[in-house]
């Protein structure tokens, strides 16, 4: 009889934490200008990520289509971080009907990474490297939406963000003797179930200047299994089983709580204000497990790994904003500006783990220009939208433990920079 | 109507088989439908059953709001099929695991289907889509770290995978409209390298796979519409033969085996010819509307050599399919004055295809022949003549001697579509 | 203005931007761990690899007529069965696995570098044939094979190895690739600084200490690399002698930044000697009188050496501050670990480095070294339980400069311990680490042996970060 022996290890794996691309950048040029202080002053297909509620504040459908480009420079210790730039497509649809009194609509957000759907990236937990920020716009995002407008003064809106996990019965590799030579034969079983999370909004509108709004989207996270099983058979050599088993979390994203308000100053200007909440202490993608089971007749002895909780904090960021808008002839002009700060929830990294980051200012600028009715061609507005981001993040130098690391410090600093530009086309 | 729709498909569903069909829808419309399958197929008299055999659809298509000159010219649409917990699942099988092909995991996928056709002029259509989906590849390298424990760094990324879906529309006459489609070939590729050094010894598998193939698809398509009823004729051809097969490529290197690639079966994989024939009557709905009977009938060979005398046993049959469908077409809404009322469809359909029946026969090689595993199998166990145990033929392959398949699979849906 | 929508969409929908790669290896190099370990150093004097003591020379018959080798910088200059050895294309000689690189293991039939296959669709040159579990060549004639092979009855490119003329036939000469000498205790140093006043070539500078060819007396060696993987002598003599007792170099940027300072080691003690380019050095001066050894030294923020050695037969490592006795600062007690690292008795071979530690604002000493202990728990063999046996091992500890005795051990030690077989843990010894100056690499070189230190196998070289291969 084999004796089998499990030989199993906490791997120091970080799982990236990582609020969604467009929590990051927001969706779409006009929230992007805004940094993204647009809960209480969104509607159509681009309230299916800021707000579901103000989906169904459009009489028209309209599909937009957008494009955007990020420049991470960041640096870890002053070497660059090689952090992968994100560049992607917003797609966004609302398709209000009108029944009765009420407006129903379907809305749809998607951000589509131009070179990937997703990517899986896990690093030992004691190499620095950006926590949030080296992953966390590498996703696709897809939101579907519900929205019901009551009446002028209160909308109300629902749907789920969808992301997916990596799981299946795994990959399984035989290895034996067929008429006198080795032969290794493999199959594999690998599937991609579907993960969801509430998406919550309302818009009330208490006066005709005033829109109150809220946002709730549960937490989130891309689960990921992976069982490789080789299996040998080589009498007189070698048999038994190799197993690599793992166990791990991608995207961890939050629960994410925005209250806002949007009042016009005057006919032409409108400022915005919010608050968002992000549950980071439920985070737990800190240790996850990779087990190795070796049993071809010799184990040999390994070390098992201890890695402390992560303690992140739950964060409240402040974000406002402002657009003014005028028209000129058939066709309107809007110029915006934004402003947020978005803390760190990650705590002074003083010991084994080295993650890194910063709390970030987020500024925002951006124009728009909406053509109404170009006959013969255009019969239907189209607007088109430019925005710019800068973050700057504040440098952050953290001395680990000098009873045990010596002299070992981690500074991390750097900057984001991008750009957007979307078209929404009412049909 | 058996599928034959290429000349005569006018809504959401033109983005798979003949986007040029978008052209055809004047107005705009959201569409939901349901899909179930259920298998009576057999292997060797035991059932074999289909893996997620329910899926939803989602539409929708629109004229672009354009004037002018480019008015009623463009036309954009989307198709989705979903599975209700799945966006994707591949499965490759070991090579002598007895499975059928065509039906095996091969819709166990997300569909998503944009299009968007042109009309040219009143008589032509063209139109294209992208079949979009994903694959799965990378690595995962794993040793020891610097807390001596083992370190493992993933890098994986599931690439977008797209291929082409292109289709022409011209009336030939006031009551005759050919069509022709090609579908690029598509399958999601899955490639992973786990290298991982336990001990000073690697534990390294180089996999790779491409499952849920469809082949280059050409067909031809005619539709004629008399006083009596509507008739439509497609032929098809799949282009099977350049298919890699639904095997596992794989390179390792174990502890104390040493390097070893898998060594596959070559498949001859045989392309396809398929013609379809459907019919529709349409007629009045008293109190408005309109209401349609369906019936159509398939016949496809078969991509898998009907003979296997080794290792594989993958098992098929040449396919007669045979459809009935019903559809109503009912006004909905306030009518609004100097606007044409909405109009609801609602189309349900069956289908039964049944699969040829095959024996398939294995052969053993002689002990100093060294055949292909796909054209025979080879005795496990070296003759010793000291060992009375090993003489004799000793094969583990679940096809030997033989195996016998087929059957029939079963499936229907219903759709609806709404006028915006 | 009118918009062009489709002009517009097709704008957005295609927008061009520059292709960036994922970059999935390490970011923040911090030469304490991991390593990943690169095997033998090439280290040549001329056209020949200094190999393993006792592994005696070795090489291939040629005929007379055969041309030189090709000269080349990196094996993508050579064909499919070659390597560049010592700046030559030619089949690798080896007598062990470890003298061959990532990708080959040693053919001991016939004593080369080869890649191994279970079946011809394995070997990538043009025309070869798996045969006996290795890639050959297939020929007609000797022209058809690449350097050092003939061509054999058989249809097959195969080499004749020789250790000397009397292992050819006539007309042949025994072309010599390895040369046994024994090779230790390394010290090297990186950039400008490292040729002192002179601006010679080689990004890496070596010194160590080799054994004569008769293996009694030992002198010190300079050695230059591009690469850091790959040395050659240079000068081919000796930089210092010192009547055949010169061993153990330490080699560190003078003060006054316009020569080079070694500490060495003798029979009476620790030594110093000054150079201009690290290859004439002056009248050495003995500094560290009595049973000191294994000189690692580094050069205080202040101008002041700080130069540490082990005593005795590694009974702990001890602190020179330039004048004085040695202070005792670091013993088998403290670099021992309850779980990681039992057990300790010996600690020697000290290697120092000062990092300004910029961010920090107060500089640090990093110290490697050697340790003899068990720095893994037992094994499980066919049921049984087995302990595996103490051996040497690579470990680290850092302390303040402000205060060096302080040294603290790095809570994860052994940073550096080679297995093989899952059982096999061979022995390291006599440490040296050198940045890249680039930045991007830190190199570990140490003396390698078996695990029961009896088979001595020259200096290895290993990097970190591991390199990580593209997915």
């Amino acid at each position: 009889m084999r004796a089998l022996l499990t030989i199993a290890f906490l791997a120091a794996l970080a799982a990236p934490a990582a609020a969604e691309p467009l929590d990051t950048f927001g969706f779409g040029a006009r929230a992007s200008s805004m940094a993204g202080a647009t809960t209480a002053a969104t509607r159509g297909s681009a309230a299916t990520h800021a707000n579901p509620a103000g989906v169904a504040s459009i009489d028209d459908p309209e599909v937009t289509l957008g494009w955007g480009f990020g420049h991470m420079a960041l640096s870890l210790s002053g070497r660059d971080a090689r952090v992968l730039d994100p560049h992607g497509t917003d797609v966004g649809l609302a398709i209000p009907v009108r029944i009765g009194a009420t407006t129903h609509a379907f809305g749809l957000a998607l951000y589509l990474p131009d070179q990937f759907i997703a990517r899986l990236q896990l690093i030992p937990a004691t190499e620095p490297h950006f926590v949030r920020l080296d992953n966390d716009a590498h996703r696709v995002v897809a939101e579907p939406v519900y929205s019901l407008r009551l009446s002028p003064y209160f909308s109300v809106g629902a749907g789920v963000s969808v992301l997916t996990n990596v799981a299946g019965n795994g990959i399984t590799f035989n290895v034996g003797i067929v008429g006198g030579e080795k032969v290794g034969e493999s199959a594999l079983d690998v599937s991609l179930p579907t993960s969801v999370t509430p998406l919550v909004g309302l818009l009330v509108t208490p006066t005709p200047r005033v829109r109150l709004g809220a946002s709730w989207r549960g937490e989130l996270d891309l689960g990921l299994k992976l069982d490789i099983l080789a299996n040998v058979d080589v009498a007189g050599v070698v048999t038994g089983d190799a197993i690599i088993s793992l166990r791990a979390i991608n995207y961890f994203t939050p629960h994410r709580v925005n209250a806002g308000i949007a009042i016009d100053v005057s006919e032409e200007l409108t400022l915005t204000a919010e608050i968002g909440w992000q549950a980071w202490s439920r985070f737990k993608g800190g240790v996850p497990d990779l087990k190795v089971l070796v049993a071809l007749g010799i184990s040999p002895p390994l070390v098992p790994a201890l890695f402390p909780e992560d303690h992140f904090e739950d964060t409240w960021s402040p974000r406002a904003g402002a657009e003014w808008q005028t028209r000129i002839g058939r066709t309107d002009f809007a110029v915006r500006a934004g402003y947020a700060y978005e803390p760190t929830p990650v705590p002074e990294q003083t010991g084994l783990t080295s993650f890194a980051d910063n709390a970030r200012h987020v500024v925002g600028f951006g124009l728009g220009l909406t053509l109404r009715a170009f006959q013969p061609i255009l019969t239907r507005p189209v607007s088109f939208d430019l925005g710019a981001q800068w973050h700057h993040l504040e440098s952050r130098l953290t001395i680990k433990d000098q009873q045990m690391f010596p002299g070992v410090t981690l500074r991390s600093d750097g900057e984001i920079v991008r750009g957007a530009m979307t078209m929404t086309v009412a049909f | 109507m058996g599928g034959a729709v290429a000349a005569r498909v006018d809504d959401f569903s033109s983005v798979y088989y003949n986007p040029a069909g978008l052209a055809g829808s004047r107005h705009k419309h959201v569409s939901f439908g349901l899909l179930g399958a259920a298998s009576n197929l057999t292997i060797n008299d035991r059932g074999y059953d289909l893996a997620e055999p329910l899926g939803f659809t989602l539409g929708a298509t629109a004229p672009a709001p354009l004037g002018g000159v480019l008015a009623d010219r463009l036309f954009v649409g989307v198709g989705l099929y979903m599975l209700p917990t799945t966006m994707v699942r591949v499965i490759a099988r070991l090579p002598a695991e007895p499975f059928y092909p065509w039906y095996d995991n091969r819709t166990q996928r997300l569909v998503i289907l944009p299009g968007l056709a042109v009309r040219v002029n009143q008589r032509f259509n063209l139109g294209v889509a992208l079949d979009l989906l994903a694959g799965l590849g990378g690595q995962v390298v794993a040793g020891e770290g610097p807390t001596r424990a083992l370190d493992a760094r993933v890098d994986e990324e599931i690439p977008t995978n797209a291929a082409l879906h292109a289709g022409f529309q011209g009336q030939l006459a006031d009551e005759l409209t050919i069509a022709f489609v090609y579908r690029q070939e598509f399958g999601v590729p899955f490639t992973t390298v786990s290298r991982t050094t336990v001990a000073g010894e690697p534990i390294d598998l180089a996999i790779k796979a491409t499952g849920l193939y469809t082949p280059d698809t050409f067909v031809l398509g005619f539709a004629c519409r008399t006083s009596v009823v509507d008739l439509s004729l497609d032929g098809q051809w799949a282009l099977w033969s350049s298919y890699p097969g639904p095997f596992v490529v794989v390179d390792s290197q174990l502890p104390l085996v040493g390097p070893l690639s898998g060594v596959l079966p070559v498949v001859p994989w045989q392309d396809t010819f398929g013609a379809r024939l459907g019919a529709e009557k349409n007629m009045p709905l008293a109190g408005g509307g309109s209401w349609a009977l369906r019936g159509g009938y398939g016949f496809e060979t078969s991509p898998v050599p009907a003979q296997q005398p080794g290792t594989t046993n993958l098992l098929d049959g040449p396919k007669h399919t045979v459809s009935a469908g019903v559809g109503f077409r009912i006004s909905v809404g306030e009518p609004e004055a100097g606007k044409p009322r909405k109009h609801l469809r609602i189309d349900v359909h069956a289908q039964a295809q049944l699969v040829g029946p095959r024996t398939m026969r294995k052969t053993v090689a002689a002990q100093d022949e060294t055949p292909g595993s796909f054209d025979a199998l080879r005795d496990e166990v070296v003759d010793d003549a000291s060992e009375p145990s090993t003489l004799g033929i000793q094969v583990s392959n679940p096809g030997y001697p033989s195996i016998r398949s087929g059957g029939q699979v079963f499936s229907g849906g219903l759709t609806m579509e709404l006028e915006l | 203005m009118r918009a062009r929508l489709v002009v517009l969409a097709a704008l957005l929908a295609g927008c061009g931007y520059t292709p960036q790669d994922s970059f999935t290896g390490a970011r923040d190099p911090d030469g304490i761990s991991s390593w990943q370990d690169l095997g033998a150093l090439e280290l040549c004097l001329a056209n020949e690899r200094i190999g393993p003591p006792g592994a005696g020379a070795g090489g291939f018959c040629v005929d007379q007529s055969t041309p030189n080798e090709a000269i080349c910088s990196d094996d993508a200059a050579c064909n499919s069965r070659e390597r560049c050895v010592c700046g030559r294309c030619t089949v690798p000689f080896c007598s062990s696995n470890s003298e061959c690189r990532a990708g080959s293991s040693c053919n001991f039939a016939e004593k080369r570098c080869s890649a191994e296959c279970n079946s011809s669709a394995e070997c990538k040159g043009k025309g070869e044939q798996c045969s006996s579990g290795f890639c050959k060549g297939r020929c007609a004639a000797d022209a058809d094979c690449q350097t050092a092979e003939v061509c054999s009855s058989a249809g097959r490119c195969i080499v004749a190895a020789c250790a000397g003329q009397g292992d050819c036939l006539a007309g042949e000469i025994c072309k010599i690739q390895r040369q046994p000498r024994a090779t230790a205790q390394p010290t090297v140093l990186a950039g400008d600084a490292a040729h002192g006043s002179d601006r010679g070539r080689g990004r890496f500078v070596m010194w160590f200490e080799m054994a004569s060819l008769a293996g009694t007396t030992r002198a010190i060696y300079r050695a230059v690399s591009e690469d850091g993987v790959s040395y050659r002598l240079d000068p081919a003599s000796a930089v210092l002698e010192d009547a055949g007792d010169a061993r153990a170099p330490s080699v560190i940027v003078s003060g006054a930044g316009a020569g080079l300072t070694m500490y060495y080691e003798t029979a009476a003690g620790v030594r110093r000697a000054e150079s201009p380019d690290g290859i004439d050095f002056g009248t050495p001066e003995t500094v560290i009188a009595g049973d000191f050894h294994a000189p690692g030294a580094a050069l205080g923020p202040d101008g002041k050496p700080l130069v540490y050695v082990h005593k005795g037969d590694r009974a702990g490592l001890a602190l020179w501050r330039g004048s004085g006795a040695p202070e005792d600062v670091f013993g088998p007690s403290q670099a021992t670990l309850p779980e990681l690292w039992r057990d300790v008795t010996r600690v020697g071979s000290p290697y120092a480095l000062v990092d300004d530690g910029s961010d920090l604002g107060l500089p640090v000493v990093r110290v490697w070294f050697d340790a003899f202990g068990a720095e893994s728990g037992d094994s499980v063999q066919f049921g049984m339980v087995v302990p595996l046996p103490p051996n040497d091992s690579i470990g680290y500890c850092s302390g303040p400069v402000a205060d060096p005795s302080k040294l603290i051990s790095y809570p994860y030690n052994p940073v550096f311990d080679r297995v093989v077989a899952f059982l096999d843990h061979r022995a390291e010894v006599a440490p040296a680490v050198v940045r890249d100056p680039s930045g991007e690499v830190w190199f570990l070189y140490y003396g390698a042996a078996s695990a029961d230190g009896m088979t001595q196998e020259g200096i290895g070289v290993a990097r970190n970060p591991p390199q990580v291969p593209p997915p």
